[in-house]
């Protein structure tokens, strides 16, 4: 075994083996201990491959120049939320939240270095049921009832990718994401695959109509594990659909019809939500909703045009690293405009302030938008009169009305905009 | 004879002889009596590793003995039947360890030991018959080696459940003794064969050979829980919980769901079975049991309760990967006798845990008990995931090969079976798993025991973890040679190509 084949098993193993608490327990820093293969990897590690055949049923790692940069990314993270878990002075002394999370962390890692369909299933579970845990590990009421949410859209979600990983396996032996893109192409089963694929990976990833567990524990959650909330199930859910739909083999003009109008409805759903959400630690739970639901959109694209897909694919790794860079910036963004104004202490009083704070700046936003609004709405007023002005029309008083709602008829047009190009396309 | 023909009889010797022995034992001869059971369970384990050695390589263990004339007693170790022995070998090895921690201090600990052995000795007997009288014989003495321990405790509850699992067995076994006797009027041989010896019967026979499937299916459904055969099992679990853990994954419900894949392979034989027309009500009868079983779990807050609920339900997969009838779908249904064998026992092991440390009996007492016993709850957590079907343990195998069968039969249907019962898996087990974990710590327990520093005595904390390593294992490793999925490969192409 070569030093790259190494280092690629203890990127995976090592977190594994150092999640055991009579381990972990016995190391200083387990959990940036437990980075340092991957860490090594990323550095030194271009491009190899690992088969280890007495493993399940054959497992496989690789890594590409593609999948090192989103391990990248991924690895960042996992060190800014160690960071932040175990900053404080007096951490609470239980072992079960670094079990978790060096669980989660390194299902994580062993999900982007999968190559095979089992590999990644198998690592996919870990890091969903550890993230799980780490999730509700010492959490409110609120958090819990979130996360028994997710865990619903986690069982389903698994139930179909088995059902999925099924249909591959009766069609073929080799589980290679390659190969298999290329065979559930062209099989009599290739719908029913990739309505479980779709539907699996629409669950994970809280994309629209699935997006409720998103936003629920989202808002119950706490900044650290709100950091691996959008980037852990999201980011890698959509990897999942990279992986595992046959993109860029064949026409699939219904699937890829479906897929956009998803995308798009997922980012009318997001663009209304924003302007309605109350809660401004939402805001980026929305974002990443927008996030797939582009990506959902793009997907689409590609499969309704293979060759485009061949042109633009390398630019879906990018496109998932970037989801997590800005999910992370806007959390922390966030994060500090609360923590500004949070005493040392969490004292009644300190959650009164922070409430204040909050509500100032809600109140803040609010007026800004009422300025723009009414920007927009002087903007509007004056158009109008142009328009008054200039044409001199017979039925006044009904073109007034008519203006009067331009905000819905236009967002309808719009819409229907979208749509049209979306068929001319 | 030569040395292989004398095998199987050692085989079943090794248990039978320290079993006769320890019935004589007194009580305080605690030592003589840990010894002979580890003796007996040690030689066992040689000799059946010998056989499994062998038989990979081609040899042939057979011992006839002359029985009733034109019927012999015959033991045999096919590959088949070597699954079995092999598991009930080493679970006994454990379950002993296992019941010797349990039982410290206890009152008729020679009865048990000896009762024990017995169980172990008809257990190894049903596995290795190679015929259908053989078969009987031993099927009919787990009943009577099983009862005293069902009852061992001597409270009315347990002399209740003794009773049901008493009536409902021998009439399983009259049904079965029927079948048996008038399959041997039509055919006049009961060798067990590969792919049956049914075939040469005229098209005349077609309704009798369908009553007589139905009446050994009915027969030997009893132990195998089928429903609406399966009300003793519930009851049952007033039992110690090494005998749970016996009567669950090794012993009674195993013979029963082994009894009808020898009946359907070597009786039959699934082509003739198919062309019967019986393979697809047992496929269905096998799904309904599969979702019956979860959905009763679903609603037991009694713990031992809910895993023999968890059983009824899990057993069915050897039935329903039998009924399919193809041979990936026998690959699933067979190797699932081995798995589900490894998950149920730590699962039963660690209930016993929690009941003799801690007076945890019911699902609701669990909350935080995690934090109190972490191992314990660990090889549990391991178990509970290789239930529901979680990759990569044991579960995960035996659903990835039966709905491969199901799609490769073109039983669509079985895929909903498989993803309905995982949900409902999922659903009684994370349950546990999330009040264990996550909830509050109790400021006391039912009945606690104090053993220092360890979280319960080493006897009890072993076994489930080594079955829990091995549930792991047998799904992690389940392409080298000699693992259970191997094993079952090497059935299935004996008994389809």
């Amino acid at each position: 075994m070569s030093i790259a084949d190494s280092l690629l098993w203890l990127a995976v193993c090592w977190p594994l083996l150092l999640a055991l608490p009579a381990l972990h327990k016995r190391l200083p820093l387990p959990q940036l201990l437990a980075m340092l293969p991957a860490v090594l990897l990323i550095l030194f590690v271009v491009d190899n491959t690992l088969t280890v055949p007495w493993l399940l049923f054959g497992t496989s790692f690789s890594l590409d120049e593609q999948t090192r940069w989103l391990l990248a990314v991924i690895v960042a993270l996992w060190l800014l939320v160690a960071m932040m878990l175990w900053r404080t002075k007096h951490p609470a002394p239980n072992n079960y939240l670094a079990t978790l999370f060096l669980l989660t962390m390194s299902g994580n890692i062993g999900l982007i270095l999968a190559s095979d369909l089992v590999t990644f299933f198998c690592f996919s579970t870990l890091m969903s049921y550890g993230f799980y845990g780490l999730l509700i590990h010492g959490s409110n009421d609120a958090v819990r009832r979130a996360g028994r949410l997710y865990l619903i859209c986690l069982i389903v979600a698994d139930l179909a990718l088995f059902e999925a990983l099924l249909l591959v396996a009766s069609n073929t032996e080799h589980l290679q994401f390659q190969l298999v893109q290329q065979v559930m192409s062209n099989v009599p089963t290739t719908d029913f695959y990739m309505a479980m694929v779709l539907g699996a990976f629409a669950l994970k990833a809280g994309i629209w109509p699935f997006s409720l567990w998103l936003s629920t524990t989202f808002s119950a959650t706490s900044s650290p594990k709100r950091l691996l909330l959008v980037s852990v199930p999201v980011a890698m859910a959509l990897l999942g659909m990279l992986r595992w739909l046959p993109l860029g083999q064949y026409n699939f003009d219904a699937w890829g019809l479906i897929l956009q109008s998803i995308g798009g409805v997922g980012i009318l759903y997001v663009m209304f939500k924003f302007y309605a959400v109350r809660q401004i630690r939402l805001f980026p739970a929305y974002a990443a909703i927008a996030y797939s639901s582009l990506f959902i959109a793009l997907l689409g694209i590609g499969l309704t045009y293979p060759s485009l897909w061949h042109d633009f694919h390398y630019l879906a790794y990018p496109y998932i690293a970037v989801l997590v860079i800005s999910m992370v910036c806007l959390i922390l963004l966030l994060g500090r405009v609360e923590h500004e104004h949070q005493p040392p202490e969490t004292t009644l009083h300190g959650i009164k302030q922070l409430n204040i704070y909050l509500k100032q700046k809600f109140e803040d936003f609010i007026q800004w938008r009422n300025v723009q609004l009414h920007k927009l709405n002087a903007l509007r007023h004056a158009a109008h009169q142009i328009v008054l002005q200039s044409l001199h029309v017979m039925h006044m008083q009904k073109l007034q009305r008519l203006m009067d709602r331009w905000s819905v008829r236009m967002m309808m047009a719009v819409m229907m905009g979208m749509l049209l190009i979306w068929l001319m396309i | 004879m030569n040395w292989d023909a004398w095998i199987p009889l050692l085989v079943v010797a090794s248990s039978l002889l320290p079993g006769l022995v320890i019935f004589t034992l007194a009580e305080e001869q605690v030592r003589l009596r840990t010894a002979l059971n580890l003796l007996g369970a040690f030689v066992k384990l040689a000799l059946v590793s010998w056989m499994v050695w062998g038989v990979y390589n081609g040899h042939h263990f057979e011992t006839r003995l002359p029985l009733l004339p034109n019927l012999e007693f015959v033991l045999r170790a096919g590959p088949l039947a070597l699954l079995f022995v092999g598991l009930s070998t080493v679970l006994w090895l454990v379950t002993t360890i296992y019941a010797i921690g349990y039982l410290e201090g206890s009152p008729h600990r020679s009865r048990f030991f000896g009762f024990f052995s017995l169980c172990v000795t008809a257990t190894v007997g049903v596995a290795l018959s190679g015929n259908m009288i053989t078969f009987l014989i031993f099927y009919e003495l787990l009943t009577l080696a099983t009862y005293p321990l069902l009852i061992h405790r001597g409270t009315e509850e347990a002399r209740k459940a003794g009773h049901t699992y008493l009536v409902y067995t021998m009439i399983g076994g009259a049904l079965l003794l029927l079948g048996t006797a008038w399959l041997y009027s039509l055919t006049g041989t009961l060798e067990f064969t590969p792919r049956g010896f049914l075939a040469g019967l005229g098209e005349e026979h077609r309704h009798a050979l369908i009553i007589i499937f139905v009446l050994m299916i009915a027969g030997l459904g009893v132990k195998a829980a089928i429903v609406p055969l399966h009300g003793w099992l519930p009851l049952a679990m007033v039992a110690p919980a090494p005998v749970s853990a016996l009567l669950h994954a090794v012993a009674v419900v195993k013979a029963g769901a082994f009894g009808i894949v020898r009946v359907v392979y070597d009786v039959f034989g699934v082509d003739f079975a198919t062309g019967l027309g019986v393979m697809e009500p047992l496929a269905w009868l096998a799904g309904f049991t599969i979702i019956y079983g979860s959905l009763r779990a679903l609603f037991q807050d009694d713990l031992k309760r809910r895993l023999a609920f968890s059983t009824i339900s899990q057993v069915s997969y050897v039935v329903l990967g039998v009924a399919i009838a193809g041979p990936i779908a026998t690959i699933g249904g067979v190797v699932h006798l081995v798995h589900q064998g490894l998950m149920k026992i730590t699962l039963f092991f660690c209930a016993g845990n929690l009941a003799e440390t801690l007076g945890i009996h019911k699902v609701s007492e669990m909350n935080g008990v995690g934090q109190r016993m972490p191992w314990t709850m660990a090889a549990f957590t391991v178990g509970a995931f290789g239930m529901i079907g979680a990759p990569p343990v044991a579960g995960f195998i035996s659903k990835w090969y039966l709905g491969m069968g199901a799609l490769e039969a073109g039983q669509n249907w079985v895929l909903l079976v498989l993803a309905g019962s995982s949900l409902l898996n999922a659903a009684y087990f994370l349950p546990i798993l999330y009040a264990a974990w996550f909830k509050k710590t109790p400021s006391s327990w039912p009945h606690e025991h104090d053993f220092g520093r360890m979280e319960t005595a080493w006897a009890l904390l072993l076994p489930p973890l080594i079955t829990a390593a091995l549930a792991l294992a047998a799904g992690l490793l389940a392409t080298l040679p000699f693992s259970p999925l191997d094993w079952a490969k090497l059935i299935s192409v004996r008994e389809f190509y």
